[in-house]
């Protein structure tokens, strides 16, 4: 029996066990209308931010090869619309954005361009049997894990977009069915169908994931059990501990069939005055130590480097403070430290509040190493500072 | 025996006298544990409640709004914003002791701690519903008046580390059994912020209607003048599904 179809009867086992536990739910008071009308919901972003980077001449980008441009203007709509009626949910968020870059580095040198984009990173179509069992399928950003780095656990995309919140992650496609077995246990059948808004390095492959979810009193932990077609199955995990009012404590990782493994641990400590410290360490066995970051690609390398951290150890520090001088002031620092060859990525997220629909961000990020290390070969450093206006 | 101006008079005694006195043994009877309980449900510990609640804070920092949903079943919390448009949509999740924070265009929940400040004073373990009577030992310290209103009045001591607070001094109008003031201290016994509760609101609950939490004043001790008011309102009794705490489903 091939994966899909295993997958397609455990399914099919879900909703015949679980339609016939149907509860009905007391309906709301007011017309048919009315109640389909409270259904819809909707939160409409605007952003307009300009960036200025410095790509470096490195083997990694030769004479700025990878056409990395010095300045970008950005202007994008993001609608997040929403319905439901009684069991459906339906979610979709397009995105219109229009870009004006201009390049002042190799052989683009002096030239400008300007391109527009419409497309939809994100929709879901979700159905509810019962209280238990929610079957949906759609293009969604699936994340998971307490990890503020990436999230090794996660067999679909590690990345977490952390770095820079403003840039949104993008959407893959997949197909859930969800038990919500009691207020412990959660267990779910995922299947990653397609790529969606995400670049790759390789040809994507179906992923089929069976997540399995415990959440105890003041802990939690999960497994993740998956197989990519023509690819290794991997065992991944995360779990948590609050240690006290103060002090939370997490692991994540995985391990796969060719013994390639990668944990994080962390933790967090809150001051009084409501700031917050976390640390991290990250180990992934599968990265690359040769001395230049160029080796560690195609086709100098015969394994696929990891989506977002090439190396393997990493070292985090963050600060957050949602109340920085002002109560209209966020700042997180942010440094990521490459225990390999000792580059180190710095970045400072600063949010400003101006009113109940605007907000001034700005996201500087600096890069130690040098041209051979990783975080240096690409860009020195870059300064993101944009308005971002919600209604 | 008696003449029938003593019957009157004994009458009028039994009249006047047997209900306060059966509400004082029922009270008297009571233990700090009961009172306690009591006290928790009426901050909703129910099986499950949905309110709106407006928060406002005027610090050194200065002024902040916003307008939360809440639904509530038993200690745990689920809360989407409302207001400002800037942040509606984020959700915050208290569940056994674990809270997560999820904000959409942000790519995944986040843990967080009770210590984290939501708004202004107010630490996100401010915002669930308290569990005094079972994360606190209880001194009782006798009897006070606050604002003219007899209070039993209890030390209690976190049980745990996972309690928002460790020192809480704490005032139970002892006709309504209903928390009116707080003072909570650090673990050096230095006193840090205090609060003072009003239940304008009512609920159905065991049969009848019984007072509920309508505001919070919150007042830090450090600096005098942060002050952080939440205002409860709209509380509708409601069964809470076990997939409204659930991580798997908090992003929209």
């Amino acid at each position: 029996m091939t994966m899909r179809r295993y997958y397609s009867l455990i399914v099919l086992l879900f909703v015949c066990n679980f339609a016939i536990a149907e509860e009905p739910e007391t309906s709301p008071n007011g017309s048919w209308w009315s109640t389909l009308g409270d259904g819809f919901s909707y939160r409409i972003q605007g952003l307009i931010y300009g960036i200025a980077r410095n790509p470096q001449d490195s083997l990694l980008n030769p004479d700025n090869a990878l056409g990395i441009s010095r300045y970008q203007g950005t202007g994008e709509l993001r609608p997040d619309l929403g319905f439901a009626y009684e069991n459906l949910t339906l979610a979709i968020k397009p995105r219109f954005n229009v870009t004006w870059e201009r390049w002042e580095d190799g052989p683009l040198d002096g030239a400008t361009d300007t391109d527009e984009e419409a497309f939809i990173n994100e929709w879901m179509a979700r159905l509810r049997l019962g209280q238990q069992v929610f079957l949906s399928y759609g293009r969604e950003n699936l994340q998971w894990g307490p990890s503020f780095l990436l999230s090794p656990s996660n067999p679909f995309n590690p990345s977490n977009g952390r770095n820079n919140p403003w840039l949104e992650e993008p959407g893959l496609d997949y197909g859930k069915a969800i038990w919500v077995i009691n207020s412990t246990w959660t267990t779910s059948l995922i299947a990653n169908t397609g790529e969606g808004r995400l670049d790759l390095f390789e040809d994507f492959r179906n992923t089929y994931a069976t997540k399995v979810d415990y959440t105890g009193d003041g802990h939690y932990g999960s497994i993740i059990l998956s197989h990519r077609e023509s690819g290794p199955t991997r065992f991944g995990l995360f779990a948590g501990v609050t240690v006290s009012d103060a002090v939370l404590l997490h692991i994540e990782g995985s391990v796969d069939d060719e013994s390639e493994s990668n944990l994080l641990v962390g933790g967090t400590y809150t001051l009084d005055n409501g700031s917050t410290l976390a640390l991290e360490y990250y180990h992934n066995s599968a990265g690359c130590n040769n001395q230049e970051i160029r080796t560690c690609f195609f086709p100098f390398a015969d394994t696929s480097p990891d989506l977002s951290l090439f190396r393997r150890n990493y070292g985090l520090v963050q600060y957050f403070n949602n109340a920085f001088i002002t109560n209209d002031l966020e700042l997180i620092l942010r440094g990521i430290l490459n225990f390999d060859d000792g580059s180190n990525l710095l970045v400072t997220q600063l949010t400003y509040e101006l009113n109940d629909y605007s907000e001034l961000f700005t996201v500087a990020e600096w890069a130690t190493g040098a041209a051979e290390d990783e975080f240096g070969a690409l860009s020195e450093y870059s300064i993101m500072g944009g308005l971002s206006l919600s209604y | 025996m008696f003449n029938n101006a003593r019957w009157h008079w004994l009458l009028l005694l039994v009249i006047t006298i047997t209900p306060t006195q059966l509400y004082a043994t029922s009270v008297t009877t009571m233990t700090s544990k009961e009172v306690l309980t009591e006290a928790d449900e009426a901050r909703g510990n129910l099986s499950g409640v949905e309110w709106e609640l407006h928060m406002q804070t005027d610090d050194s920092k200065g002024e902040k709004e916003m307008t939360l949903q809440v639904q509530a079943r038993g200690f745990d919390v689920a809360t989407t914003t409302l207001k400002p448009a800037r942040s509606r949509g984020n959700r915050l999740l208290m569940f056994k002791d674990n809270m997560w924070f999820y904000k959409p265009g942000l790519s995944k929940p986040v843990p967080i701690s009770k210590r984290q400040k939501l708004i202004g004073t107010a630490s996100y373990g401010d915002v669930a519903t308290t569990n005094y009577a079972n994360d606190y030992v209880s001194i009782s310290l006798g009897e006070e008046q606050v604002d003219g209103v007899p209070c039993l009045v209890y030390d209690l001591k976190a049980t745990h580390s996972k309690a928002t607070y460790d020192q809480i001094k704490y005032w139970v109008d002892k006709d309504r059994l209903v928390g009116i003031k707080a003072e909570y201290f650090t673990v050096s016994g230095q006193k840090f912020k205090s609060a003072r509760m009003e239940y304008d609101n009512q609920v159905q609950r065991d049969g009848e209607r019984k007072p509920f939490i309508s505001r919070i004043v919150i007042q830090g001790e450090l600096l005098k003048n942060e002050n952080t008011v939440l205002t409860f309102s709209d509380p509708v009794l409601r069964h809470i599904p076990d997939h409204t705490f659930n991580l798997d489903l908090i992003a929209q």
